[in-house]
């Protein structure tokens, strides 16, 4: 073990007297990782932007017993909606890349929420995309909704309102007290 | 005290190597150092005697633990240098002229580093290095970085780190190696010293006069093979030509 210590004291010693290895440890990584880390950004925003720009192919099914959710989602022109999906074979539409995401609304959901009732809205999207922009456009579109739900009720009621939503108690739920809860699901759906 | 017997060494070489040595490499083999046996008694300075590629720096280094034998064996102070390298590690006190000194460390460090790892203690350490620094005459660059020293300073370096634990058996390979009169002439006191301290003192050279002043006994190897093994006077008892050069080149038959 002391021969151990010496050594390492040795070493310690050698190496710190060594400007080009402290060169190398210290200075370098100041000059490069900043570079780095902005030329990752720069790639970041780029990539983003041309994600933005592009339009998000969904499936939505169940456009019949959401219409006011549809139209939501058919007033945002970055979206290119599909009616003509089958529920069961929306997982491999993504898998395949037919589809970005898709959005399935059960035949209650239009009374459930005409009647202060909790509803129910499932969202598919590939969670293995690290931009998540179709995954956000739909999760704005829903939220979007519950705001005009939220107001309706509101001018409809006498009651007091809670200040609108609860915050999102994580990435894949919300709740709208008025409208009572307006939940999201998230189907994970990975590239095998 | 260190005891040869019947040492060897055997190196695979590469096919090419094959054919620069042509007949000197059997069945893919090369025999560096072949069967050889000799005695280093304490307070006596041993010789080894040979020119370049004689396989000298092969049999200390077999001594020095370094490398391991093909076969025969070695004992160093009564330890078994095969069975017990470590140990024999411990017991001496090994210079090369290969062997590496730290740039960036000063030579103090340098001899310190070696104290430290031979687990003296700083009192011991104290005492033995101010004893090398004035037999080898080092007071003026002690704290210089090795990488700032000449040759023969870093020659002194490296034989005070060698002897910096006082080992009863010092080995040294070609000590004066391209050194100046002066330094060579430190390092010769410094190799009288030791014997005088009762050490055994096993060094290589092809410096003849080294050889006439220094050595109590001699070995003159060639090709891997002892062609002469006994002490100075007999040595100078049977010599047929009038200088150690020309009897040198007469045994090894090279005239």
């Amino acid at each position: 073990m002391t021969r151990a210590v010496t050594i390492f004291r040795k070493e310690l010693k050698d190496t710190m007297r060594d400007k080009r290895t402290i060169i190398m440890l210290v200075v370098v990584p100041i000059l490069v990782i900043p570079l780095l880390l902005g030329l990752v950004a720069k790639l970041g925003q780029s990539l983003s932007a041309r994600a933005e720009a592009e339009t998000s192919t969904i499936g939505f099914v169940g456009s019949e017993y959401g219409s006011a959710l549809y139209e939501q989602f058919a007033a945002d022109t970055l979206f290119e909606i599909r009616t003509d999906i089958d529920a069961g074979r929306i997982e491999e539409l993504i898998r395949d890349d037919s589809l970005e995401g898709a959005v399935v609304v059960p035949p209650e959901f239009a009374r459930r929420v005409e009647q202060d009732r909790q509803a129910t809205v499932q969202i598919y999207f590939r969670s293995s995309n690290q931009l998540n922009v179709t995954e956000r456009r739909m999760r704005d579109a829903i939220e979007a909704y519950d705001e005009s739900v939220v107001g309706r009720h509101r001018n409809r009621s006498e009651r007091r309102v809670e200040s609108a939503r609860s915050p999102w108690q994580d990435r894949w739920r919300f709740s709208s007290l008025y409208v009572r809860a307006v939940e999201l699901y998230r189907c994970h759906v990975c590239r095998h | 005290m260190i005891r040869v017997d019947k040492l060897t060494k055997t190196f695979k070489v590469s096919r090419k190597m094959r054919k620069e040595l042509g007949n000197q490499a059997k069945n893919g083999h090369v025999t560096a150092v072949d069967a050889i046996s000799f005695e280093c008694r304490p307070g006596r300075v041993f010789g080894l005697l040979g020119p370049n590629g004689a396989g000298k720096t092969t049999a200390l280094r077999m001594i020095a633990t370094m490398l391991r034998p093909t076969s025969g064996s070695f004992m160093v102070d009564g330890v078994d240098g095969v069975a017990e390298p470590r140990t024999v590690r411990g017991r001496i006190g090994f210079m090369t002229g290969n062997t590496g000194l730290y740039d960036r460390l000063t030579a103090t460090e340098m001899v310190k580093y070696f104290a430290d790892l031979h687990g003296m203690d700083d009192q011991s350490f104290e005492r033995r290095r101010k004893e090398l620094y004035d037999r080898l005459d080092m007071h003026g660059f002690a704290n210089q970085r090795i990488a700032q020293l000449s040759t023969g300073m870093k020659q002194k370096v490296s034989i005070a780190r060698t002897i910096i634990h006082d080992p009863d058996v010092v080995v040294f390979d070609e000590p004066t190696l391209g050194l100046d009169v002066m330094t060579s002439r430190r390092i010769v006191e410094l190799i009288r010293t030791c014997r005088d301290d009762g050490k055994t003192v096993l060094f290589s050279t092809h410096i003849m006069g080294e050889v006439q002043t220094l050595c109590d006994d001699i070995a003159i190897i060639h090709r891997g093979r002892l062609f002469f093994n006994g002490t100075k006077e007999a040595f100078e008892g049977q010599m047929t030509k009038s200088t150690y050069e020309d009897e040198f080149i007469h045994l090894v038959g090279e005239d």
